[in-house]
């Protein structure tokens, strides 16, 4: 609704090429981080601060599928970390059993589960040493579960901050099950030591360069869906949903279907994300699924601005950049900068970062007319 | 005898329970008013368990610590609504965010203060011991019954503070139609910020009375948080009844399925089955429409 009366009077056609302007900014900058992570030149002088990167753009696809369902549907999960890790789980499952007899123990099962002194694979590890049936999971665990978890709240109208606090609870249930060791995912260790992935060698710098550049180019196509999705129609029913959800109703909607849908399509895209998270990183353990971790990534959101595809991302750099410079030269008071960075945010800058350029633009334009719009 | 076993896990339950309804009923009825979750509210009764410990360290007992906690907590959770919930309570999801930093700030500010070890409390005397309900061990110890007691207390004098004072009066009404209230010159405001101190309060006699089980540590609170939250999700806030309700299925579910399988199994069961519960109870047990 904001929208429209803010671009009410104008011509609609340049409006629309100065919004696509941060896009293409974006989606280049993207590209080019594929093109210089797919430069082995890097990979091999300075990986580490690929991984860094690399890890970063999964969190920023981490961030933008909270966006997606929270700055645009206004339903905030607390618990998307369950969705990230199941996808790095089901990745990881891929690259143990590809480790093969390269183990410490040189048997056919993962080194954790010779220590159980198991002596097969638990059912649902089977098919996990072929690539696809991987990549399918790594879909298929974290919608499955977004799915029927989102049916059940959603069809009985549970939201707000009472959602919110479910999906907290649900993902440190899966945590606990996740640190037991009879659970067959390591437990508190989790899958780490990965050899290969495809049969390529995963600490050989070109595969660390491919795989970034993967990342970077998901990245860039998950912005593109995303802005398509919230161009469409489907796009302006779901910030309906966030702005008044009844009114919605009254006017013959469903919001069911339109929230289990960008709700299960949010956990997907996070899944996947956390499937290239594992082999970069080459860890995955049930800590990624702490309820610290998940509303965390709330907090790069609101940073950097709810609502708006930059936004996520941006704020996951700021929010990740202090993290680096306050762990590396005052460790003991990031969190309580972090703590901080929680309510100030909250408090002074609900829009985040993004929301800072329109505010000064308002004001240079020194016109009142802005004010109706904010809303 | 396996069904004496049974017994003494359902007995135990019900002090689990117990444990629940003190932790969650701060946190219910600054919900059931307010309309927000304080996530910090785990984290409140780490501060109560740490004063109880400060008490014991000083000589005092446990008697002396649940009053001084509740205080304690009570002023803190009055720093944090004036500071920071007050301007957050027509944006109900930003209060998540921004409490869950007042979480973390307390959390390592504890670290700081206290280390990383635990901090011990005794239990007074008198409650030391247990009941022999079969000749052989294991007996059910006093302290599950003080637990039981001190569950039945809190709620009492919330149902006493709610529905027979003037005071309570008030808070029914802004929770009815906060609007009208105001109209009608109820200090909506002042309710909000002393509903807000009671459920600190409260949350700081959970602390005091949990701490001799476990010991303080700083990292305690955010289990007994999601504890919380799932009461207060399966009974609802819509009257008093919710939490001893929400309180006693989880708590003796709990029990029950730890003692069957185990404890993960047994916490992911009764969330599960919460989930499932959600179906039919979409605001709680005991919810109530909202009309806003």
């Amino acid at each position: 609704m904001a929208m429209t009366s803010a671009t009410r009077g104008r011509d609609t056609r340049t409006i629309r090429r100065t919004r696509l302007l941060p896009l293409w900014a974006l989606l280049g900058g993207a590209f080019l981080a594929a093109l210089i992570g797919a430069f082995p030149y890097y990979g091999g002088t300075d990986s580490y601060v690929l991984q860094l990167v690399g890890k970063f753009l999964c969190y920023a696809i981490f961030a933008l599928s909270i966006d997606l369902i929270w700055g645009y549907t206004g339903i905030l999960s607390l618990g998307h970390g369950v969705f990230f890790a199941l996808g790095g789980y089901a990745f990881g499952m891929y690259l143990m059993r590809m480790i093969g007899r390269a183990g410490q123990y040189q048997s056919d099962l993962p080194d954790f589960m010779v220590f159980l002194d198991w002596k097969s694979y638990p059912w649902y590890w089977s098919f996990t040493d072929h690539f696809w049936y991987s990549a399918l999971l790594v879909m298929l665990a974290p919608g499955l579960l977004a799915f029927v978890f989102g049916f059940f709240a959603f069809r009985s109208r549970v939201k707000g901050v009472y959602f919110s606090i479910i999906t907290q609870a649900l993902t440190f249930a899966f945590m606990l099950l996740f640190f037991r060791n009879d659970t067959g995912f390591g437990g508190n260790n989790g899958f780490t030591d990965f050899k290969r992935i495809l049969g390529f060698r995963i600490a050989e710098p070109g595969t660390r360069a491919a795989l970034f550049a993967i990342t970077g180019l998901y990245l860039a196509s998950v912005i593109v869906l995303s802005r398509s999705i919230i161009r469409s129609k489907v796009g302006r029913v779901l910030t309906a949903i966030r702005d008044s959800e009844s009114r919605l109703m009254f006017s013959g909607y469903n919001p069911l279907w339109y929230k289990l849908s960008i709700w299960t399509l949010s956990a997907v895209m996070c899944g996947i994300a956390g499937a290239l998270y594992v082999p970069q990183v080459g860890i995955i353990n049930p800590s990624e699924m702490s309820p610290a971790n998940s509303i965390e990534i709330a907090i790069w959101v609101a940073v950097g601005g709810r609502g708006t595809l930059l936004g996520p991302v941006i704020g996951a750099a700021l929010v990740n950049g202090a993290k680096s410079f306050f762990t590396q030269s005052f460790p003991e008071y990031w969190l309580f900068f972090l703590g901080l960075l929680f309510i100030l945010v909250t408090l002074f800058l609900p829009k985040g970062v993004a929301g800072i350029i329109p505010m000064l633009r308002r004001a240079a334009r020194g016109s009142t007319d802005g004010k109706q719009v904010g809303a | 005898m396996i069904w004496q076993q049974v017994l003494l896990q359902f007995l135990n339950g019900i002090g689990v329970a117990a444990i629940l309804v003190i932790a969650a009923a701060g946190l219910a009825i600054i919900f059931g008013v307010a309309g927000v979750i304080n996530m910090a509210h785990g984290q409140f009764i780490m501060v109560g368990a740490y004063t109880a410990a400060l008490i014991n360290q000083m000589g005092g007992d446990l008697f002396m610590a649940i009053p001084v906690a509740f205080v304690v907590v009570a002023l803190l959770g009055l720093i944090v609504e004036r500071g920071v919930v007050q301007w957050l309570y027509d944006r109900p999801l930003e209060t998540l965010l921004a409490t869950w930093g007042v979480a973390i700030i307390l959390e390592v500010a504890a670290r700081l203060i206290f280390g990383p070890l635990g901090r011990k409390v005794d239990w007074p005397t008198v409650l030391n011991g247990s009941v022999k309900l079969f000749s052989r061990p294991p007996h059910y110890p006093y302290y599950r019954l003080f637990h039981i007691a001190l569950a039945i207390i809190i709620i009492a004098v919330t149902f006493y503070l709610i529905y027979k004072t003037t005071f309570g009066l008030k808070v029914r009404a802004v929770r009815r139609n906060r609007a009208m209230s105001g109209c009608l010159g109820i200090d909506t405001a002042r309710i909000d910020m002393l509903i807000f101190m009671y459920g600190s309060g409260l949350a700081g006699v959970a602390g005091a009375v949990i701490a001799p089980i476990k010991a303080a540590t700083f990292d305690m609170g955010f289990s007994y948080a999601v504890g919380s939250y799932m009461v207060i999700v399966l009974g609802g806030v819509g009257n008093l009844l919710g939490v001893p309700t929400g309180g006693a299925l989880i708590g003796v579910g709990e029990t029950l399925l730890a003692y069957k399988y185990n404890t993960v199994i047994g916490q992911l069961l009764v969330f599960v089955a919460i989930v499932l519960a959600i179906r039919v109870f979409p605001r709680g047990i005991f919810g109530y429409h909202e009309r806003r």
